[in-house]
């Protein structure tokens, strides 16, 4: 009878070990903050319960089109799991890509909440191999993969049936760079997120090239390159070279937050998000400060021409507007600033032309104050005022003419605007144009 | 008895014109007998409900600056301009209206004008149009329409001189300064293009003159005569101090007379006698021109950029007519000549050619209305010409462009186009930006050129559209515009659902004026005498 007490003791205590074990197994996903590797694939338990991969092929970068408004996703629950197959070699850049969570929210309050994603597990399982990462979205790791984490959220139209209806997205970035993968066969990427609040999700997948595809239980949707709003990398070229050898003034970032501000009213209006891109204003602005003269137009440089691989036309000249209207922030534009803009005008490959327009719109000549360092001479003063009306040096007489012409017939429209500023321009504008038609009349060959 | 007539309403001086029983325009003397009036307004200090206008007012300027008011046509469409006078402010619509009411009292030899075509700078937009009319409704006139003032000269010109081909009309009066191209061809006339400056008159060259007193005046004594900022405005503007108020007028009067001097002189000298002395001051003919020479410039680049609105080179252009005061000064032809290869012709006193086309536009319009009103006489010679006029300015309105690819931008689009004939009409079809919207605002916008930057777009006027329920995004709207040929813009938008809203501009909020509004200001000023 002891024999048999022992045995049931020992029975006992292995399904009570069993248990703890099992228990144990279930809640370390949670505690570790590090990614883990598993090497058995069978006894994984996502192998076991894998749902029918969905087959993706990365679509070619269509025209762009305006994301439809998005079918309110079902089933509504906690977790999702969806299962992605991707052919091709990891090792040669076939599975680069960043996971994008975008977090979906269905309101019929004015407010959202923030940090819908409480967790994120990657896992890749291929033939061999599986790769797991575990991203618990905490301050912790926000801060530690702050450049990776990012915020964005987008309005999207009330939907006919229920007009209050607010759909908020969230936007996460998560590097599978973590991750091994097998070099041949299939791999197969699978996402559990585990949302706050009940609410639901979706999932969509986003290459380093930009192209989004979305995959939900509805199918997919796929679109082009969102354009980003050019802050962060106009930031560090303003920051690079408007304040130089200065800290940044703080009458200076105010104008800068008004303007991220006004910026992020006409994409996607978030208070939190705001004031999250205005610290980001002033780090880039302070961190700027601490560097050399050198230094600051070396990373100007960088980043315009990283902007002009990047950017379309439009944003580059954006990029370009953005500096302006932080220049114009004093009322003054000195010579340095308009030099600089030339350099800018260089680097971000924007046209001329547009540039002329933007300079003029935002640094108008009634802002421009003359260089003290120079010697007031004619020759540096008609120099100057060529270069204001787009004069180029090597223009024939006849090319001047039509040029100035042009200029004047522009801004005698303006000479009667209501706003006094832009009335005011076109007045030292006609009479720089007048001034030089005036000496070309006189030079000319033919006069009298 | 009561007749029709044309008014050319300067900036410097004005003038009435009817057409005599002959069909031909002739100017009316006011009962000072000068055909020519001032457009310059004096409040007496003594007479409260009194308001001089002309040639009296003009001699009060460096007397009594401060109760004086000139030059208000520059301020015309300007809804903040005041002048203060007697414990009253006026506006220059009603400034304007009291000029209007001294011709119309006082150039009365063929009967009381009633019906009037009242003239505006080409380069006028909207706004300053219908504060023109207003004015002219103010003056207790029937105002049948306005013209623009090359456009009445040319008219003139066309009638009374066999002239065929193109024609440039260079028009350089007191304030403003206006090119016309035009086409005639057997009995018509057909405006191609208008172009103008509104602040490149007569008055800016007595100023220049006055910045040259200054400097001979610095170059004596050290001193300026006057301070800077009074010397580089170009607004009418009045100085605080009543002291260099005063000196300002009278230094101004000097330019004047020295300005019409050198026409005919190569050289004049005087003798500026100020608190810090004397100071003789010396202008050649050579070194006006010089100074002036900017402006010169700026005429002869507003000739090629209205020969290359009209499509047409210098030697396309078989004749050049002057029209203004200030063609008198010599340069100003001499540059004409040179640019155009052709004398430019002053057929007549070139004071006068606007208002005399001004009466026989004003003949036309009553032909069109009641044929019956004219005797046959003045009718056959009203025929003689036809007149095509175009559209002065382009119209658009503010809407949300999609197409760009990145954020909707607001953009200025383009409606009608400057220089089409009249009447002229567009449509372009548009449609709504999100679901549930219940009404769409119009902002109608005039710009001198193309524009597509709303910030660049004067907006002239709006009104609310307002949609049906339940409206889906993308729902239709087409925007129709028309201008006829009394220079007025009309708005008009047809819904997809076939409804049609009639747009009633209201121009600029502070310049909108309702009927009993008009009425108010209308008795107001009637209890002022006008002298």
């Amino acid at each position: 009878m002891p024999i048999f007490g022992f045995v049931a003791f020992v029975l006992l205590l292995s399904v009570l070990l069993r248990a703890a074990y099992r228990l144990w197994r279930r809640f370390q996903p949670r505690r570790r903050r590090s990614s883990r590797r598993e090497h058995d694939a069978s006894r994984h338990p996502a192998a076991k319960r894998a749902a029918p991969p969905v087959q993706i092929v990365l679509p070619p970068v269509s025209s762009v089109a305006d994301l439809p408004p998005p079918k309110w996703a079902e089933p509504k629950r906690s977790e999702l799991h969806v299962n992605f197959v991707r052919e091709g070699d990891p090792a040669k850049g076939d599975w680069d890509m960043t996971f994008v969570v975008m977090a979906q929210a269905r309101l019929t309050a004015a407010d959202r909440p923030l940090r819908l994603v409480r967790e994120v597990i990657l896992t890749t399982v291929g033939p061999d191999k599986i790769g797991r990462a575990v991203h618990t979205i905490n301050a912790e790791w926000k801060q530690k993969n702050r450049e990776d984490f990012e915020y964005s959220s987008r309005k999207l139209s009330p939907t006919a049936l229920d007009t209050n209806a607010k759909e908020w997205l969230e936007v996460l970035r998560v590097p599978v760079n973590q991750l091994e993968f097998a070099r041949r066969g299939q791999n197969v990427l699978r996402a559990r997120v585990t949302w706050r609040d009940g609410e639901t999700g979706r999932l969509i997948l986003q290459t380093e090239a930009g192209c989004q595809i979305e995959v939900t239980d509805a199918g997919y949707l796929d679109r082009k390159e969102e354009q980003t709003q050019p802050e962060w990398p106009s930031l560090r070229v303003v920051a690079a070279v408007l304040h130089l050898g200065q800290a940044p003034a703080e009458a200076a970032v105010k104008q800068l937050e008004k303007w991220v501000d006004a910026m992020t009213a006409k994409g996607d209006r978030q208070p939190p998000m705001v004031a999250y891109r205005v610290a980001r204003v002033r780090q880039i602005m302070q961190d700027a400060a601490r560097r050399s003269e050198s230094e600051r137009e070396i990373q100007a440089r960088d980043a315009c021409r990283h902007l002009a691989k990047v950017m379309n036309p439009d944003g580059r000249a954006g990029a370009l507007e953005f500096f302006f209207r932080y220049a114009a922030f004093d009322g003054k534009v000195t010579p340095k600033e308009l030099n600089f803009a030339k350099q800018l005008t260089e680097w971000l490959e924007v046209p001329a032309q547009r540039a002329r327009e933007l300079r003029d719109k935002f640094l108008p000549v009634t802002m421009h104050v003359p260089d003290p360092a120079a010697a007031p001479s004619a020759g540096a003063d008609s120099g100057a005022e060529e270069s204001l009306l787009g004069l180029r040096p090597g223009m024939s007489p006849e090319q001047r003419r039509q040029h100035l012409n042009a200029e004047y017939r522009k801004w005698n429209a303006r000479a009667d605007h209501p706003d006094l500023r832009i009335r005011e321009q076109a007045r030292l504008m006609i009479e720089k144009i007048a001034g030089l038609r005036q000496r070309a009349s006189e030079n000319s060959p033919t006069a009298p | 008895m009561k007749t029709f007539a044309g008014i050319d309403l300067g900036t410097t001086y004005s003038a009435l014109a009817v057409l005599n029983d002959q069909g031909k325009p002739e100017v009316v003397p006011n009962l000072a007998g000068d055909r020519l009036t001032p457009s310059v307004v004096w409040f007496p200090q003594e007479q409260e409900d009194v308001a001089r206008v002309g040639a009296e007012a003009k001699q009060m300027v460096a007397q009594q600056p401060e109760r004086v008011v000139q030059f208000v046509k520059r301020h015309m469409g300007e809804p903040a301009y005041r002048f203060s006078a007697g414990g009253r402010e006026w506006s220059a619509v009603e400034i304007s209206a009291l000029i209007l009411r001294k011709l119309k009292e006082e150039c009365v030899q063929r009967g009381e004008a009633s019906d009037v075509i009242v003239t505006v700078p080409a380069h006028f937009d909207e706004v300053q149009r219908k504060a023109t009319m207003e004015a002219g409704l103010l003056a207790g006139l029937n105002v049948l329409g306005l013209i623009n003032e090359p456009t009445a000269a040319a008219l003139y010109y066309a009638s009374s001189h066999e002239m065929q081909g193109n024609v440039l009309v260079y028009d350089l009066g007191g304030g403003t300064f206006d090119v016309t191209v035009l086409e005639i061809k057997g009995t018509e006339v057909r405006i191609l293009t208008s172009k103008g400056d509104g602040y490149l008159g007569g008055i800016d060259f007595d100023r220049t003159i006055v910045r040259h007193y200054d400097a001979e005046h610095r170059a004596a004594h050290g001193t300026p005569l006057l301070p800077e900022a009074i010397l580089l405005s170009r607004a009418n503007a009045t100085p605080p101090d009543a002291e260099v108020r005063e000196l300002y007028q009278r230094l101004l009067d000097l330019a004047e007379k020295d300005k019409r001097a050198l026409g005919a002189r190569p050289q004049i000298t005087r003798v500026l006698t100020t608190p810090a002395g004397e100071t003789k001051v010396t202008l050649t003919r050579e070194r006006f021109e010089e100074l002036i020479s900017a402006y010169v410039a700026k005429t002869e680049m507003l000739v090629e950029n209205a020969l290359e609105d009209a499509k047409l080179r210098p030697r396309d252009v078989q004749a050049t007519l002057l029209v203004g005061g200030s063609t008198r000064v010599p340069v100003f032809a001499r540059s004409l000549e040179q640019l155009m290869g052709i004398p430019p012709l002053a057929v007549v006193n070139v004071d006068e050619a606007v208002a005399l086309g001004a009466a026989l536009a004003a003949g036309k319009r009553i032909q069109e209305r009641s044929p019956r009103a004219l005797s046959p006489v003045v009718s056959a010679e009203v025929s003689k010409t036809r007149l095509t006029d175009v559209c002065n300015h382009y119209f658009g309105v503010l809407v949300l462009d999609r197409r760009s690819g990145g954020h909707p931008v607001v953009r200025n689009t383009i409606m009608l186009r400057k220089n089409t004939p009249l009447p002229c009409s567009e449509n372009q079809v548009f449609s709504t930006v999100q679901a549930n919207q219940r009404s769409v605002l119009i902002r109608i916008t005039q710009t001198a050129e193309y524009e597509t930057d709303p910030d660049y777009a004067r907006q002239i006027g709006q009104f609310q559209v307002p949609l049906p329920p339940n409206c889906p995004a993308g729902f239709g709207l087409k925007l129709r515009y028309t201008y006829d040929t009394d220079q007025r813009l009309h708005c008009e938008a047809v819904l997809a659902n076939g409804r049609s809203f009639e747009g009633t501009l209201q121009l600029d909020g502070q310049n909108a004026t309702s009927q009993s509004e008009l009425r108010e200001k209308q008795q107001k000023l009637e209890k002022f005498t006008v002298e």
